[in-house]
């Protein structure tokens, strides 16, 4: 055999398989990112991609948007449009959001002249030791319309790559009976019926199964991304004074086990930087809340009954029974009685 | 530029090699050659373009030394020592200042700042390279060439960035050998086949095992008995197929310019002693730690103490080598002891079955590496503490049933968390690097025919596949 014929071999194999995960990759579409729709249920999907992509089309429709990680998406909008008139909201929540993330879809709304009235945004354990996304982190990666960079490639990225395990993951989830993972694309929020309706059942149990909140964590989140996210605070809170947005602005309430993992020192300073820029809300520290598990799904994410309570307090609602200890406000520039 | 990215793939890689025999088949050698040496420091600028002028004023510098050295009747020593003296402080300057000060400041309670620097890309692999060329040059040991092809022999990009460390005798002829000028039919399949095999290695093995390894080392607070020797195993395979992962690419690219690099690993988890291993792992390092520390400092030519007294040196600076901190030297030290543990047993003629010879070096190999990895001593202990403790045994939960016996010794049945998976890959890679080939030994072989084409062409596939994970190689770090 020649050295030409072997080489085209070679190549002839590589463009194959090339071909054959392409049209796996689009069939099964395990980041949602060609709309296939073939398989129905998402477990998990490029959430900062689909819904930039279902803004640009239904932009009218709102005029106000929650920012945040996955945390806050557990957030229904009417929680929040109930305190705030005229609003209607849109939960942008995106998985493993950084101030980076936030930033970036802020100026592009701005600079698609979106209508944007009210901000409510949340910042939580990401805004520590992270700014941007890792360029393999396919779950992860901005709109190329946001980044101004070529859809064509964007698209041949997530053709592609290899990805067994969101391939396999998204065949299980829609081969199985239960739903485990459920989005509303038209609010934005995500659900987990199949957890939610085991936390119901018997509380006690599932916490004492779940297995994330028994593991013993280490201070290992130290505040590396302080430059870049004091930057990035700042041109937000600069953005929103210019364009007459209000903003909300919290630290959501992490878990006992999340906060585990906080350098506490380098935490305070996080809390202190955010003052020197405006003022904000603090739901984190240890507090009945956060110690108590069956507010939780797992140590990262909690229920909606709590988004709740942090909406009451931020709005001062007297009718929702908030924990006393729950909460508290951060007037700019005034850290030190905290 | 990554090897294992798209960028080099399938615009650096291919771009060049298609320029370069043209301006070759068009006849311009001295500008392909040109072409090749300044493809080479786009190459290495990729990353961080301020590292670019210190490996061309190191390049400048050795050469002008070089030549001085070659042309006088009697070459000055200090010459050849100041020659050295400049490369070493350039490599102490970026890669030992903090190191030293740290400690400094510590035992004598002072607080002198330190500089934060980047360290500069691959310098520890070029200052190698070219002081050997200095001492060879005062041996009167290097043929006169011109400096495109001396720059040809520092910044070439297969080896530039991580070895294997070239020796000028066995890299500048074939620079200089107009045969290699045509492109190659069988040097360009070998190429395609190796570079594919290193691929898969570094894509789909090593960066596979660098996940339980990250978690079990930097992540976990504590580990029981299986999770910390599956994290320990896990380093000690990422580690291999990382970096002979690595040595395949840079040889096989290297082969489709016509140029044979040395061979860098020979299955060294083989290795029935620590000699072996030395033999047969980073075989360059090897080479020049004997040639230019151990030799020089007198080798085993002056009886047994000093014997062992070199061969503790020598390994003590090759672990310094590796990297500025207290656990790199402590690397080293365990080797050296280890082969001075390993003369003397040889020496008395005690002998093992192959087994148990095997069962030793390599669990001698897999420990120290603890070493090697932890960022920190405590990282260290942990890992190693956990390995050696019998109080913390936790067995997966399927087993209750059969084994729950074993609940009044102290053995506690639960969840294998993040390691479940190194259950399987664990053993596959024994068997890979016990009982298959290596990558030079399957090159050996190698056949131009049907077989290996549809077998070249499944893994570059899933290579290539695979690199949407980027991630760097771990020797790009020392």
């Amino acid at each position: 055999m020649s050295s030409k014929k072997w080489l085209s071999v070679v190549f002839l194999v590589i463009f194959l398989n090339m071909a054959l995960v392409a049209l796996v990759n689009y069939v099964v579409d395990p980041f949602g990112i060609f709309g296939t729709n073939i398989l129905k249920n998402n477990l998990q999907m490029n959430e900062r991609f689909v819904k930039i992509e279902y803004i640009e089309k239904n932009h009218q429709k709102y005029n106000a948007y929650l920012f945040g990680s996955s945390r806050i998406g557990v957030v229904d909008p009417k929680v929040i449009e109930k305190y705030v008139p005229n609003s209607k909201f849109y939960n942008f929540t995106v998985s493993s959001a950084n101030l980076h993330d936030y930033l970036m879809h802020l100026r592009y709304f701005v600079e698609q002249n979106y209508e944007i009235k009210t901000l409510y945004l949340q910042l939580d354990i990401d805004d520590m030791n992270n700014y941007g996304q890792d360029s393999s982190d396919y779950l992860s990666q901005l709109h190329p319309h946001v980044t101004h960079d070529s859809l064509a490639l964007f698209y041949a990225r997530y053709l592609l790559g290899f990805f067994p395990l969101n391939i396999r993951t998204k065949i299980e989830v829609n081969l199985a009976q239960e739903v485990k993972k459920t989005y509303d694309l038209e609010n934005g929020t995500w659900e987990l019926p199949y957890n939610e309706k085991a936390l119901r059942e018997d509380a006690k149990k599932y916490v004492e199964q779940e297995k994330s909140f028994h593991f013993k964590n280490r201070r290992v989140i130290y505040y590396t991304q302080e430059v870049h996210n004091k930057e990035a605070l700042k041109e937000i809170v600069e953005i929103c004074k210019e364009e007459k947005i209000k903003l909300y602005l919290f630290i959501t309430p992490h878990n006992q086990n999340m906060m585990d993992t906080f350098v506490l020192e380098d935490y305070r300073k996080y809390l202190r930087n955010i003052s020197e820029i405006t003022t904000f809300y603090d739901f984190s520290g240890y507090n009945s809340v956060t110690t108590n598990n069956e507010n939780y799904y797992e140590m990262s994410h909690y229920r909606p009954h709590v988004a709740r309570w942090v909406a009451a307090y931020i709005f001062n609602d007297k009718s929702v029974n908030i924990p006393r200890d729950f909460g508290k406000i951060i007037e700019k520039g005034d850290i030190n009685g905290h | 530029m990554l090897f294992n990215s798209y960028e080099f793939i399938f615009a650096f890689l291919p771009l060049t090699f298609i320029l370069y025999f043209y301006l070759n088949h068009i006849k311009v050698y001295k500008l392909s050659k040109l072409f090749l040496v300044l493809s080479s420091l786009f190459f290495y600028a990729w990353w961080n373009v301020i590292y670019l002028p210190i490996i061309i004023a190191s390049m400048f510098f050795n050469y002008r030394f070089g030549k001085f050295l070659t042309r006088t009747d009697v070459p000055p020593k200090n010459i050849l020592l100041l020659g050295v003296f400049l490369n070493l402080a350039l490599l102490v300057y970026f890669k030992y200042y903090n190191f030293f000060i740290e400690n400094f400041n510590l035992i004598f309670n002072l607080n002198i700042g330190l500089l934060n620097l980047a360290l500069p890309l691959a310098i520890s692999f070029f200052t190698f390279q070219q002081i050997s060329y200095l001492v060879d040059s005062y041996r009167r040991e290097t043929k006169e060439y011109d400096f495109l092809n001396y720059a040809l022999f520092v910044t070439f990009f297969p080896q530039l960035i991580a070895g294997p460390i070239v020796h000028h005798k066995e890299m500048m002829p074939q620079f200089a050998n107009g045969e290699n000028r045509c492109m190659n039919g069988r040097n360009i399949s070998m190429g395609v086949f190796i570079f594919s095999l290193g691929l898969f290695k570094k894509v789909v093995i090593a960066d596979t095992f660098s996940t339980w390894a990250t978690k079990g080392f930097d992540v976990a607070e504590s580990l029981n008995l299986f999770a910390a020797w599956f994290t320990s195993l896990s380093y000690t395979f990422q580690l291999y197929f990382d970096f002979s992962g690595y040595t395949d690419m840079a040889i096989g690219v290297a082969l489709l310019f016509n140029i044979k690099l040395p061979i860098n690993f020979n299955s060294p988890y083989k290795a029935l002693d620590i000699q072996d291993f030395w033999r047969r792992w980073h075989i360059t390092l090897s080479r020049f730690l004997r040639d230019y520390i151990y030799i020089p400092l007198g080798g085993n030519r002056k009886g047994e103490l000093f014997t062992y007294a070199n061969l503790m040196a020598t390994f003590i600076l090759g672990g310094f080598w590796h990297g500025a901190g207290w656990t790199f030297l402590f690397w080293g030290f365990l080797h050296g002891l280890a082969l001075i543990i390993y003369r003397v047993w040889e020496k008395y003629g005690f002998k093992l079955w192959s087994w148990l010879a095997w069962l030793i070096t390599f669990n001698f190999i897999n420990i120290s590496w603890v070493f090697f990895r932890a960022k920190e001593w405590d990282d260290a202990i942990k890992v190693l503490s956990s390995m050696f403790s019998f109080e913390n045994v936790v067995l997966p939960k399927f087993l209750e049933a059969k084994l729950g016996f074993l609940s009044n010794y102290n053995v506690e049945f639960g969840f294998f968390y993040w390691y479940m998976e190194t259950i399987i890959w664990i053993p596959m890679a024994f068997l890979l690097v016990l009982l298959f080939k290596n990558s030079l030994q399957t090159l050996d072989t190698f056949r131009v025919n049907m077989r290996t084409a549809l077998f070249t062409g499944f893994v570059l596939s899933a290579g290539i596949l695979s690199m949407n994970r980027v991630s760097e190689f771990l020797y790009f770090n020392f």
